[in-house]
């Protein structure tokens, strides 16, 4: 790994193509990025699931919707209505965060330690 | 350094992280299930989980107590660990050499040292998240007919409001697949679309 971070020398093209692969195999997540996006994709999700049953004709007492509604367990002030599909969006943006950010940082975590292991590795055989 | 070592640095690379998507779904899935079991028992009352319950059908041993919690975890890490495997090969394969092109032109360009920042490739986001949502609405719908309740699944027929013309049986779930791999892919690229936004604006505020 450390041969493969050394682009100080000159390289073929097609070695530098092959080199920028693997750097981007290793690249670092954004979390913010990553958060947002997720964030963003989740919010409208939730949201168009509310409106599209609203647009249906469905509400929190009749069949359709009545399923939906019951998230409200886990999402209070959430319910199948106009003002609940923008607490649903607001909730989907919340969890889509959360989620996004976890996720890159794990994802950021576990490259770091590998990235490690293989750099220490290779200074425990070069200096056998 | 030789082709050959590059290319198998490069297979290493993918396999490395296509288990780690795997863990990292797996276990953040996993730990989704393990908690939402366990606010269900809490508010639940005298019949906790009546919706969360009906994941009983996929995992079997399930149910909504705080045994049931361990079983959800390990039936949820086993199915998001599976698709997070199945979500980066086909993200890798469909990609190619684009998400390394911002990172070539950053080493062209100034000869970078440190660790790049990732870029999604939208098209091969959105192919692999609309893949795997096909294959687990496939799957999931086959799985309903094969043991034979696929009349009686009501809440899963609930699909066919999002879904036109879904419906509990193959023909029905490659109807519905079709939507859902559209709507997965248009996420996809959204994800991708607000992703890079970030990433590049971030990269601008450095350069200035």
């Amino acid at each position: 790994m450390a041969e493969i971070l050394d682009f100080q020398e000159p390289e073929p093209k097609d070695d530098q193509a092959d080199a920028a692969l693997v750097m981007s195999l290793f690249a670092r997540m954004d979390h913010l990025g990553m958060a947002l996006a997720f964030g963003v994709a989740v919010g409208i999700t939730f949201c168009l699931a509310t409106a599209i049953l609203l647009i249906k004709g469905g509400s929190a007492d009749a069949v359709v919707g009545y399923n939906l509604g019951t998230v409200s367990a886990f999402l209070p002030g959430y319910s199948v209505s106009w003002i609940g599909s923008l607490v649903g969006l607001a909730y989907g943006v919340l969890g889509g965060m959360v989620f996004g950010f976890g996720f890159a940082l794990l994802w950021n975590f576990a490259h770091v330690v590998a990235v490690g292991i293989v750099i220490l590795k290779a200074d425990w055989f070069d200096l056998a | 350094m030789t082709a050959n070592v590059r290319h198998q640095n490069i297979n290493r690379g993918i396999r490395f992280n296509t288990v780690l998507l795997s863990l990292v779904l797996g276990f953040g899935f996993g730990l989704g299930i393990f908690i939402f079991t366990h606010i269900s028992v809490a508010v639940g009352g005298a019949q906790p989980g009546r919706y969360l319950g009906l994941l009983g059908v996929f995992f079997p041993g399930y149910s909504v107590t705080s045994a049931g919690a361990w079983v959800g975890f390990f039936w949820a890490y086993l199915y998001a660990g599976v698709s997070g495997a199945v979500l980066y090969q086909i993200y890798i394969r469909t990609s190619g050499s684009e998400p390394s092109k911002q990172v070539l032109s950053d080493i062209q360009n100034s000869g970078m040292l440190s660790r790049p920042t990732m870029s999604l490739s939208g098209n091969a986001f959105g192919i692999a998240l609309g893949a795997l949502m096909v294959l687990q609405l496939v799957l999931s719908t086959s799985w309903l007919v094969i043991r034979g309740t696929a009349d009686e699944s009501y809440h899963a027929a609930l699909l066919g409001q999002y879904l036109p013309g879904y419906t509990v049986s193959i023909l029905g779930s490659l109807i519905g697949a079709a939507w859902l791999f559209a709507y997965s892919y248009i996420m996809g690229r959204v994800i991708a679309i607000v992703y890079n936004l970030v990433t590049k604006a971030k990269a601008n505020k450095r350069a200035l």
